[in-house]
């Protein structure tokens, strides 16, 4: 930028440390700023997390959602009091004080009268911070409400996902170790191309690791992102990755005998005895899971220390009752599942799916020992892993977890080269020994139970409960993300629970709860249904111009101050021997016209509605949590208990009258975490707080004492409170599922009798849209241009010609329900037969949003929202659809709204 | 002296984190790229490859471009880097037409990146800091300001990440390497030789300074 740097005046040039706005991967980068503009971010060499000096476009990006003329500078209220998806809402810009008076009066009226009429959640939009565990989970936990509700809610999430990583890895999501990892699975996933979670560090580690010579087996149905960088593209049909999945198990166990027993014995519930209902034996005074003890011919407890063998095989009868091990029942359950029949389901040849497994399971080197500074660690180079794609469906945990048990089988779990966790185990800052997290076994069946963990803890499973929230989740509580109360059955099941009360108002952070989630129409029913919405964002969309009563502007990522961004190893925190790295989030600019950070939004309206107390004490619990003394997990559940804690095991780091400006306490917590020496002026000079990952903190499988399920005992415990429940309430939930052996379901696109609509329609994630909103930026624009697949509808160019239609046709996708989107066509070989995709959310018609209007196509769209297209298990939403392809003169989506492009 | 690139195919996802990089570092304009990345794919269902392929100027060194500049404006550096002197540039086009890689194009003055918007805070003082000569061509230039205050204060260029341009710093998977291509100890060199790096093209007979692995 230098090259008339020396014929301005320039009175301020400075390289900013800060995180990246750009996803909620929170890279570590840094901002030149020159004369007070923004005008340069790079990666940060000297961290982690991060590309380590590189960065992906979105963080350049930052600068452009940084400037947008477009942004949101002031408070706003609706001038037309009509709510729906095109009107024009006719902002009147309003003072701080009017809009904190309005909303305060309003939250306050409701916290008295029934806190749960605020419905509150929200997800990052373009480069807002996150500030989940400072920020709005707290504030509506607190204010009283179990009303939370995420953007996106299984559909760009991953509900089989993140209830799969929590019970098997006690983290967030699974990656491949790359550094040491040979042969990587991929089931619809882009992990390592460029999205999924911290992108950034992954996508760095995997070039490294397909460098040295990784394989890489990539089943999906389009060979763009993960498929692209493969060793081998294997094409599938969508939603049918647990049929392959189960089927590679059982080439592994049967035909292959290749397993690692001890792994098995010693980490799973392998060893565990099941009865004729696949439920454990239990103890009868402890009420303990059982296994069989060899030494004395008889069952004892997991966790009785005279157990030396724990057998994995046989068939045991106790007074009288025959019970199995869990390894011999789920090794012949899964004899059913051959190459040849999952070939039928997922296309894929049979002989690709037993060579593959094969491949996979020599590999594995089951047995084999790495030395990693000067520690041995067991080595099992492989790992199968899995996202939004392949667990977006009806079977979502069934396939989620099918795929884990690979991992599972072969011992990869949380050693060298296998399948790791985001980091679930930090044993602390070595000057201070705080900043942990651990996790443990639960004292009953000894499953692995997270020391930390967002939303919803996976471990211990809770009871089925009839519903008083609006997500009604209480009813299974394996599920993960709720798309209730946005469904069109909802009303009905409210109808049905005697609508205990109404929504009164809603507070939403960031998100777009129109374009970015299922169903426009379902999603417009529901929030017309709002009397007063309030949306915190830095720009408007489609949501807030339809349905917002006051908008307040959010400071951009780079205007804000930031602690949450990396506060939690399980979330974003690299893999492996990675080191720890704490980072800043500063402002590099201070936050222009009238903007605020959220935190401090919510800090004001706290205070005004009389909780700034209750805040702080939580905060205090919260921070104390990661201080070492495990008080409370991150999740909304355990926030709730941090009333009833200990007191005497609180630091109270925030002080009863205190008035803190963010800054401060942003410093001070990390004084108590890390030393007075690590306060925020360490960080703005150095950028981050390292220190080096140990060996037992990054490969911790065996030094945590905990199992994992290889039988989701635990369904089937659930199922009668479920199935009974449900039916008091009138959801239909195929129990099926709840079977403790993972099984195949069909998807629900593949059950429906529908010879009309041939093929199956799904999106994907393009690097250049993931993570956030970005269509609005002009340079995400370009780049989308320049890109020949990014804003059209692909299809397989045999696909198209039989059906007449080529490259540059607009075309509709009309699915089996009516529901119509159109897009220009662009013919592709790279892309299953009998499919259609679309990538990301496009197709934007907001006012405030000019950039992304008409571009691309709004796949979500074309999606069902109701309990027959979830997972019952986790509440996955269905996110492939039955379609019919045809050519069509207009962008009929648009017609609604009268929007001419 | 030879600057020079080397762009390893097989760690690059075709992000375009090099094509923003370089936007950036050089305040271009609406629709303006130095640094591209062509995307398509090779094959038959189901035995199909994505292509992946980032482009930009390749520093020639017997450059079609310089030989064809009716005013001297293209030239070649004794270093390697292929600069366009706007003063002398009248415009012509001749250059554009003459690369057989497509890496030119004519500047005809800035437009908002927010239509009818206006002029961002970062488009304003991109117009002080890096002012582009209306009616010339421009393209990549191995980011030549980076370079040579680089090496004036003594850094190396593919080394330090202050004398190296703008797009091997950004580029996520350390996919591009820079260096001198006439020292056959650093690292651009090394990788040519070992993992037998090919020019693009080197049918076309220009001698390009990129350098693609895997390709």
């Amino acid at each position: 930028m230098s090259k008339q740097a020396d014929k301005i005046d320039i009175k301020d040039d400075a390289w900013v440390h800060t995180s990246c706005g750009g996803c909620y991967g929170v890279c570590k980068v840094k901002a030149h700023r020159v004369n007070g503009v923004v005008v340069k971010i790079d990666g940060d060499p000297n961290s982690d997390m991060g590309a380590k000096g590189g960065h992906c476009p979105k963080a350049e990006i930052q600068i452009q959602h940084l400037y947008d003329p477009n942004r949101i500078n002031y408070p706003v209220k609706r001038g037309n009091p009509k709510k729906g998806l095109f009107e024009d809402p006719k902002w009147e810009r309003i003072s701080w004080d009017e809009a904190f008076d309005t909303i305060a009066e309003t939250f306050k009226r409701i916290r008295a009268d029934n806190p749960n009429k605020l419905m509150h959640g929200g997800t990052p939009s373009p480069g807002t911070a996150s500030n989940l565990a400072l920020g709005f989970a707290p504030f509506g936990s607190l204010f009283g409400t179990t009303n939370w509700y995420i953007g996106g809610a299984g559909l760009h999430c991953g509900n089989g996902a993140h209830m799969g990583a929590g019970l098997y890895h006690a983290s967030w999501s699974v990656v491949p170790d790359y550094k040491y990892c040979n042969y990587a699975i991929q089931m619809g996933s882009n992990k390592g191309a460029g999205s999924g979670h911290s992108m950034g560090f992954n996508m760095r580690l995997a070039a490294d690791a397909r460098s040295r010579g990784m394989k890489n087996v990539v089943f999906d149905p389009i060979c763009n992102f993960g498929g692209g960088k493969a060793t081998e593209w294997v094409p599938i049909l969508p939603g049918t990755d647990g049929a392959v999945a189960l089927a590679m198990l059982n080439v592994l166990l049967n035909e292959l005998n290749t397993f690692d027993a001890e792994f098995l014995a010693k980490k799973t519930n392998a060893p565990y005895l099941f009865g004729p209902d696949v439920i454990y034996l239990r103890d009868k005074e402890t009420g303990k899971a059982m296994v069989w003890d060899a030494a004395t011919k008889q069952p004892k407890t997991w966790d009785d220390e005279s157990v030396k063998d724990y057998v994995i095989e046989g068939e045991y009868e106790i007074d009288g009752v025959k019970y199995q091990t869990g390894f011999q029942l789920f090794r012949n359950h899964v004899k059913q599942y051959t190459p040849e029949w999952a070939s039928d389901i997922s296309t894929v040849p049979a002989a690709t799916i037993r060579r593959i497994a094969t491949e996979f399971g020599e590999a594995a080197q089951i047995g084999s020992i790495i030395e990693i500074q000067g520690e041995q660690v067991p080595l099992r180079p492989v790992a199968a892993v899995m996202f939004r794609g392949g667990q977006g469906h009806t079977n979502s945990a069934h396939s989620y977890c099918a795929m884990c048990t690979l991992n599972m089988v072969v011992g990869a779990m949380d050693v060298a080269g296998g399948c790791l966790g985001w980091p679930p185990v930090s044993l602390g800052h070595p000057d201070t020994g705080r900043f942990v997290i651990t996790p443990y076994p639960d004292e009953k069946d000894g499953m692995l139970t997270t020391g930390s963990f967002m939303e919803h803890a996976p471990w211990p499973i809770h009871e089925s409960k009839i519903p008083n929230d609006i997500t009604l989740k209480a009813l299974v509580p394996t599920a993960s993300f709720s798309p209730a109360p946005a469904t069109s059955d909802f009303q009905k099941i409210w109808d049905n629970l005697g609508r205990p009360y109404e929504i009164e108002a809603a507070m939403i952070y960031g998100s777009n709860m129109i374009r970015a989630v299922q169903n426009r129409q379902i999603m417009a029913d529901w929030w017309s249904t709002i009397p007063f919405t309030v949306s915190i964002n830095t720009i408007h969309n489609e949501f807030t111009e339809g349905f917002a009563d006051i908008v307040l502007p959010d400071a951009h990522a780079l205007e804000s101050w930031g602690l949450f961004e990396h506060h939690s190893p399980f979330f974003t925190w690299p893999i492996g021997m990675e080191g720890w790295d704490f980072p800043i989030r500063q402002p590099v600019i201070e936050p222009q016209y009238e903007r605020k950070q959220m935190i401090e939004i919510l800090w004001t309206l706290a205070k005004r509605i009389g909780m700034w107390e209750e805040m702080t004490e939580y905060y205090n619990v919260y921070f104390s949590s990661f201080g070492g003394e495990a008080l409370i997990g991150g999740d909304i559940e355990s926030m709730k208990k941090a009333k009833t804690l200990d007191q005497s095991k609180i630091t109270k780091l925030y002080k009863k009258g205190e008035e803190l400006s963010y800054r401060e306490f942003i410093d001070r917590v990390l004084k108590y975490y890390f030393g007075d020496k690590y306060g925020v002026e360490y960080l703005q000079e150095h950028g981050v707080i390292r220190w080096p990952k140990q060996v037992k903190e990054a490969y911790w499988r065996w030094h945590i004492p905990a199992r994992v399920p290889l039988l989701m005992e635990h369904l089937a415990e659930l199922k009668p409170h479920v199935k009974e429940n449900a039916e008091k309430i009138g959801v239909k939930l195929d129990m099926d599922h709840f079977t403790p052996l993972l099984s195949w379901f069909p998807a629900q696109p593949s059950t429906i009798d529908a010879p009309d609509y041939p093929l199956y329609s799904f999106s994907y994630r393009d690097i250049l849209h993931t993570g956030s909103g970005n269509t609005q930026v002009p340079w995400i624009d370009e780049l989308s241009k320049m890109n020949p697949y990014t804003y059209h509808i692909t299809i397989n160019e045999d696909t198209a010609k039989s059906l007449g239609l080529k490259s540059g046709d607009l075309v509709c996708q009309e699915s089996n329900t009516g529901k119509r989107v159109t897009g220009y066509l662009k013919t592709m070989q790279g892309q299953h037969p009998q499919t259609v995709a679309i990538s990301a959310c496009s197709g934007g018609w907001a006012r405030g949003q000019p950039t992304s209007r008409g571009k691309g196509a709004n796949f979500n769209i074309l999606l069902e929202s109701d309990f027959d297209h979830v997972c019952p298990v986790c509440w996955s939403v269905e996110t492939a659809t039955r379609v019919k392809i045809y050519k069509i003169d207009s962008r009929v989506e648009y017609d609604e709204g009268g929007i001419q492009l | 002296m030879r600057w020079g690139m080397v762009i390893d195919l097989k760690k690059c996802l075709g992000c375009y984190a090099c094509t923003l990089g370089c936007k950036a570092e050089h305040f271009l304009p609406p629709g303006m790229f130095w640094n591209r990345v062509i995307i398509g794919e090779a094959g038959k269902y189901p035995a199909v490859r994505k292509l992946i392929l980032p482009v930009l100027c390749n520093h020639c060194s017997e450059a079609a471009c310089v030989s064809v500049c009716p005013t001297g404006a293209s030239s070649r550096r004794e270093d390697g880097v292929v600069l366009i002197e706007a003063e002398k540039c009248v415009g012509c086009g001749y250059c554009i037409m003459a690369c057989p890689y497509r890496q030119r194009t004519r500047y005809d003055g800035k437009t908002e990146y927010h239509p009818g918007q206006g002029f961002t805070p970062w488009e304003v003082l991109g117009n002080d800091l890096y002012p582009l000569q209306e009616k010339t061509a421009v393209k990549c230039n191995f980011c030549v300001e980076k370079l040579d205050e680089g090496l004036a204060n003594g850094l190396k260029p593919g080394v330090d990440r202050e004398a190296t341009p703008a797009c091997v710093i950004a580029c996520p998977t350390k996919a591009r390497v820079f260096g001198d291509l006439d020292d056959d100890m650093c690292e651009a060199s090394h990788l040519i030789r070992e993992k037998k790096g090919e020019q693009l093209h080197a049918d076309f007979g220009t001698d390009p300074s990129v350098y693609y692995l895997d390709y």
